[in-house]
C-alpha cells in the first residue's frame, strides 16, 4: 500500500533525522576532544541525565494528551528536602523513599484535580502548584540544604555499578522500557494519543478522559519524585534548588523529539532521542570548553532547527488535500 | 410491511421561545434509507440533534424499536445503537485506522491491549466489505475525507448500530467518492441497518432514498415513499411551499459603471470559474444552499482566501491579498459568523465600532476616548441599536443588535462596496426589516452591495439581480422582478438543469 509506506516513513524519518544528527554531533565532539568517547564521560552522562529521562517519560505522555506539567522540578525539590528530613527522623530510608513517591503522587492528584474538576488549563494549574510546592520546599528547610547521615545508604543509587556500568543507566533503560510499553501496548497510551488528537472523538468513543488524565498526572508526580530521590542520592543532601529548570529540560527534550505541543503527535522514543541529543550537546560543548552562555545559544538554535525540520517533514507527508477540504467544510 | 425502527411522535423543541420544531410526527422503517429534506432552518438539524442526544426535546416521545427512547448524550445514543456521521468527523488523525475503529472498545487484559482477537477481526472484516482499499494499518491523517467517513461508518457498525445518521455526507466528496458512499449505503441497508440521510442535493435523494420526509419552518409537511414523488418540482414545492415575496423595489442602479468585475474565480476551497459584475448602486444577491460557495466568494473578494482569476475594482485589477488591502480599496465584509468573525463579544459597542478604521477616533496613533464614544453613540442612533448605552458589552445584545454593530463597524470604514454574508441569520423579524432598510439606504447612497444568503425571500426582497450557486459554480444570474420564478430558482440551486 502506498499509504502505509508513507506513514511508516514519516514517523521513522523524524526519528532517523534525530539519530543522524546525534551521530554527527558525536563524531564532531570526538574529533574536537577524543576524551568525549571515554567510558568515564559516558558514565557521567548517564548519571547526569537519568533524572531528565525519568521526568521526560511522563512528560511525553502528558504532552501527547495536549497537556503539560510544569510542577515536576518543584516536586523534585520537595522530595529532596522531605527525604532527608524523613531519614533524619529515623525512618527507614526505603520507607522514606516510598513516602516521597506518595508526595509526588499527591502533587499529581492535585494537578489533575485543578485541571479536571476546576477546569484550569494545564499550564495555569501546574504553574500554581510549581510555585507553591517550590515555596514549600524552601520553607521546610529555611532555604538551607538539609543533611542527615541516615540517608547516606541511598547514595548507592548514584555510585553503584554493575561491572563498569552505573545503576543510572539501568534505571534509565527500565523507565524507558516501561513507558514505551505503556505507550505502545496499553490502552493508556492509545487513549493519550486519542485525547490529544481529538478529545471529542475520545469522549464519543466512551473513553473516560478524566481518568486517563488523572493517571498520567499522578505518573508524572511519581516519576518526578523518583528523579528527586536520585538527585538526592547524587548530591548527598536535601537541596531545595534540586530540579530547578527540570521542566524546561524535559519539555525541550520532548519537543526536540518530535512531540507536538498541541497533542496527539510524537512518542516516548522520540523524547529519549531528544533528551539524549540535548545532553550530548551540553556535554560535548563542556568538553570543548565552550562558555556556558554560548552553550545556551547553541542549544536554542538546535531546538529551533530540529523543530523546523520536523514541521517540514510532517507537512510534506500529511494528506494535505483532505485537511484543506476539511477547512472548507468547516467554513460553510 | 416492515416494522418501524423509530417512531417520532409530536416532538417539539423550543429555543428561548422560538419553535425550532413544532409537533413533528413520522415513522422510520427498519432497513430503509430515510431522507430528510427542507430548506435551511427547516428544523432538520434540530431533529437530528434530538435523535442523537445532543439536544433535549421540549415535548413529544420517540420510540426506538418500540421502546421509549430518551438519550442523555450523544455517547448514550451511540451505545444504544444510533450512530451519526457528523459533518466535522470524529476520528483521531494520529491513530491508525484499526485503532480508530476499536477506540474505546479495545479488549484488554490488565490494561494491555490484546491483538489478534475475534472482535478485531470482525471489525476488520466489516471495514473490508465497506472499502477494501483502506489499509487498517495506515494512519487516518493520510486518508481522504471520503475514507474517513467510511471509518466512522465502520466504527458505528462495530458498536452494532442499527441506525446511522448521515448529515450532508457528500459535501466534501468527489463524484467517484459519492458513488462509493452510495454503494456503502446499499450494503448497509442489505444488513438491515437504517440510514437517515440529509442532503441538499435532491438528485442524491432521488437516487438513494426509500422514504422522504419534508420539514418546513419546524413543521412536518409530508412523509412519502420516494416512488410516490415523481418529479423534482414536486419535491421542491414541498420544501418551499409558497414563497412570500415582499415588495421588491428596484434600486437606482447605474449599469454603466462596474464596481466589481470578477472573471473566472477558482480556488481549491470550492469555487469553479465564477464570473460576475457588480454595478454602482446595485444590490446583487448570491443564493445557494449550504456549501454552494457563497462564503467562499465573499472570502475571495475580501482577501481571506487565495484564488485564481481576476477581480477588477472600479476598472482596475485589484490584487487583494488580505483584508487590510481590501478595506483600503473600499471593501467591507459583514461576515457569516458575527460572534467569532464579526465582533469581539467581550468588548463594548464603543470598542467594537471603530475597529475597521481607527483613523476616525485617533490622532497620531493615540486613541481619543471621547471620539470613540461619540462615534459609537452616533451609530447606535443611526442604525438603532437597542442597548443600555454604547458602553454595553456585545455579548449581552440580541442577535439583531449585534449584527447592527457589525454594520456600524463596516460603515465606519466608509466602504464603496459592502459584502454581507448571511446578514440576517439568527435575527428576529423586526430587526430583519430594519437591516433591509439599511441595505437599501446604502444602495441609495450609490454604494454597491452583495448579499450572500440562503434565504430566498430575503434575496428576492432586496436584490436587483440574483446569482444562483450550486456546488461552487455560478449557474445563472437572473433579474429580480415580479415574474421571478422561485420554482426555477430552487431547481437550479439543488443541482437541476
Amino acid at each position: 500500500m502506498k499509504d502505509k509506506k508513507f506513514s511508516m516513513n514519516r514517523k521513522m524519518l523524524q526519528n532517523l533525522i534525530l539519530i543522524l544528527v546525534l551521530i554527527a554531533l558525536m563524531i564532531f565532539f570526538y574529533i574536537q576532544n577524543p576524551r568525549f568517547m571515554a567510558l568515564v564521560n559516558w558514565t557521567n552522562l548517564a548519571k547526569q541525565n537519568v533524572q531528565s529521562i525519568f521526568v521526560g517519560c511522563a512528560m511525553a505522555l502528558i504532552i501527547i494528551t495536549g497537556g503539560i506539567d510544569l510542577s515536576v522540578g518543584s516536586v523534585m525539590a520537595l522530595v529532596a528536602v522531605s527525604f532527608v528530613y524523613l531519614c533524619g527522623f529515623g525512618i527507614n530510608i526505603w520507607v522514606a523513599a516510598l513516602i516521597c513517591l506518595g508526595i509526588g503522587a499527591l502533587v499529581g492528584i492535585l494537578n489533575a484535580f485543578l485541571i479536571i474538576k476546576m477546569r484550569l488549563t494545564p499550564i495555569i494549574a501546574t504553574i500554581a502548584t510549581w510555585t507553591s510546592i517550590s515555596g514549600l520546599a524552601y520553607t521546610l528547610c529555611k532555604a538551607i540544604p538539609v543533611q542527615a547521615d541516615e540517608m547516606k545508604p541511598i547514595t548507592i543509587l548514584n555510585t553503584g555499578t554493575v561491572g563498569v556500568i552505573p545503576y543510572a543507566l539501568f534505571f534509565m533503560i527500565i523507565a524507558i522500557a516501561v513507558f514505551m510499553f505503556l505507550e505502545k501496548k496499553t490502552v493508556l497510551g492509545k487513549y493519550c494519543v486519542a485525547i490529544g488528537g481529538n478529545e471529542n472523538a475520545a469522549i464519543f468513543s466512551g473513553i473516560n478522559v478524566d481518568r486517563i488524565k488523572l493517571i498520567i498526572y499522578v505518573l508524572s508526580g511519581i516519576m518526578a519524585a523518583m528523579a528527586g530521590i536520585i538527585a538526592t542520592a547524587r548530591s548527598g543532601q536535601g537541596d531545595p534548588t534540586t530540579g530547578a529548570g527540570m521542566e524546561t529540560v524535559a519539555i525541550a527534550g520532548c519537543v526536540l523529539g518530535g512531540i507536538d505541543m498541541k497533542g496527539g503527535e510524537g512518542s516516548v522514543f522520540g523524547m529519549v532521542l531528544g533528551t539524549v541529543t540535548l545532553a550530548v550537546i551540553k556535554n560535548g560543548m563542556n568538553m570543548m570548553g565552550v562558555q556556558s552562555f554560548y552553550q545556551q545559544v547553541a542549544t536554542g538554535l538546535v531546538i529551533l532547527v530540529a523543530v523546523l525540520i520536523n514541521f517540514a517533514v510532517s507537512k510534506k507527508t500529511k494528506h494535505g488535500k483532505s485537511s484543506k477540504k476539511k477547512k472548507a467544510a468547516e467554513a460553510v | 410491511m416492515q416494522e418501524n425502527v423509530l417512531e417520532i411522535k409530536n416532538v417539539s423543541k423550543h429555543f428561548a421561545g422560538v419553535k425550532a420544531l413544532d409537533d413533528v410526527s413520522f415513522n422510520i422503517k427498519k432497513g430503509s434509507c430515510h431522507c430528510l429534506v427542507g430548506e435551511n432552518g427547516a428544523g432538520k438539524s434540530t431533529l437530528i440533534k434530538i435523535i442523537t442526544g445532543a439536544h433535549k426535546r421540549t415535548a413529544g416521545t420517540i420510540l426506538y424499536n418500540g421502546k421509549e427512547y430518551n438519550p442523555s448524550s450523544t455517547k448514550d445514543a451511540m451505545k444504544t445503537g444510533i450512530g451519526c456521521l457528523f459533518q466535522e468527523l470524529n476520528v483521531v488523525e494520529q491513530l491508525r485506522v484499526e485503532e480508530n475503529i476499536c477506540l474505546g472498545l479495545e479488549e484488554t487484559k490488565y490494561g494491555i491491549i490484546q491483538n489478534n482477537n475475534e472482535s478485531l477481526k470482525k471489525v476488520l472484516d466489516v471495514l473490508a466489505t465497506l472499502d477494501a482499499s483502506i489499509n487498517p494499518k495506515s494512519y487516518v491523517e493520510e486518508l481522504s475525507v471520503a475514507k474517513r467517513q467510511v471509518i466512522e461508518i465502520a466504527k458505528a457498525l462495530a458498536l452494532d448500530s442499527d441506525i446511522i445518521i448521515m448529515d450532508e455526507p457528500t459535501a466534501a466528496l468527489s463524484e467517484e467518492e459519492v458513488r462509493r458512499l452510495f454503494q456503502v449505503v446499499a450494503d448497509l441497508k442489505a444488513r438491515g441497518v437504517t440510514i437517515i440521510y440529509i442532503s441538499h442535493r435532491l438528485d442524491e435523494i432521488f437516487e438513494i432514498g426509500d422514504y422522504i420526509t419534508c420539514l418546513r419552518d419546524g413543521r412536518h409537511i409530508e412523509t412519502k415513499p420516494r416512488a410516490d414523488i415523481h418529479t423534482r418540482q414536486e419535491l421542491i414545492q414541498m420544501m418551499i411551499g409558497k414563497v412570500l415575496v415582499e415588495d421588491y423595489i428596484p434600486n437606482k442602479v447605474d449599469y454603466n459603471v462596474k464596481a466589481i468585475e470578477a472573471i473566472g474565480l477558482t480556488n481549491d476551497k470550492k469555487l469553479k470559474n465564477v464570473s460576475f459584475d457588480l454595478h454602482k448602486g446595485e444590490i446583487l444577491g448570491f443564493y445557494g444552499l449550504i456549501g454552494a460557495g457563497k462564503t467562499e466568494i465573499a472570502n475571495v473578494l475580501y482577501g481571506v482566501d487565495e484564488y485564481e482569476g481576476t477581480v477588477k475594482i472600479n476598472g482596475a485589477t485589484a490584487n487583494i491579498k488580505n483584508p487590510t488591502q481590501a478595506i483600503a480599496k473600499g471593501l467591507a465584509l459583514v461576515p457569516e459568523e458575527r460572534r467569532t468573525e464579526g465582533l469581539c463579544t467581550m468588548l463594548s459597542i464603543c470598542d467594537n465600532t471603530p475597529m475597521m478604521n481607527y483613523k476616525t477616533v485617533s490622532s497620531g496613533g493615540i486613541l481619543n476616548a471621547k471620539k470613540m464614544k461619540d462615534l459609537a453613540d452616533m451609530y447606535v442612533k443611526k442604525v438603532v441599536v437597542a442597548c443600555r448605552d454604547s458602553a454595553q458589552v456585545i455579548a449581552f445584545l440580541s442577535g439583531g443588535n449585534q449584527q447592527k454593530v457589525v454594520l456600524s463597524k463596516c460603515l465606519n470604514s466608509n466602504p464603496d462596496i459592502i459584502l454581507l454574508d448571511e446578514p440576517t441569520r439568527g435575527v428576529d423579524v423586526g430587526a430583519k426589516q430594519e437591516i433591509y432598510a439599511l441595505i437599501r439606504e446604502l444602495s441609495e447612497q450609490g454604494r454597491s452591495v452583495i448579499v450572500f444568503s440562503s434565504e430566498l425571500p430575503e434575496i428576492l426582497n432586496i436584490c436587483d439581480r440574483v446569482g444562483l450557486l450550486y456546488d461552487g459554480s455560478l449557474q445563472e444570474i437572473i433579474q429580480n422582478g415580479d415574474d421571478v420564478d422561485s420554482q426555477h430558482i430552487m431547481n437550479i440551486v439543488t443541482g437541476g438543469v
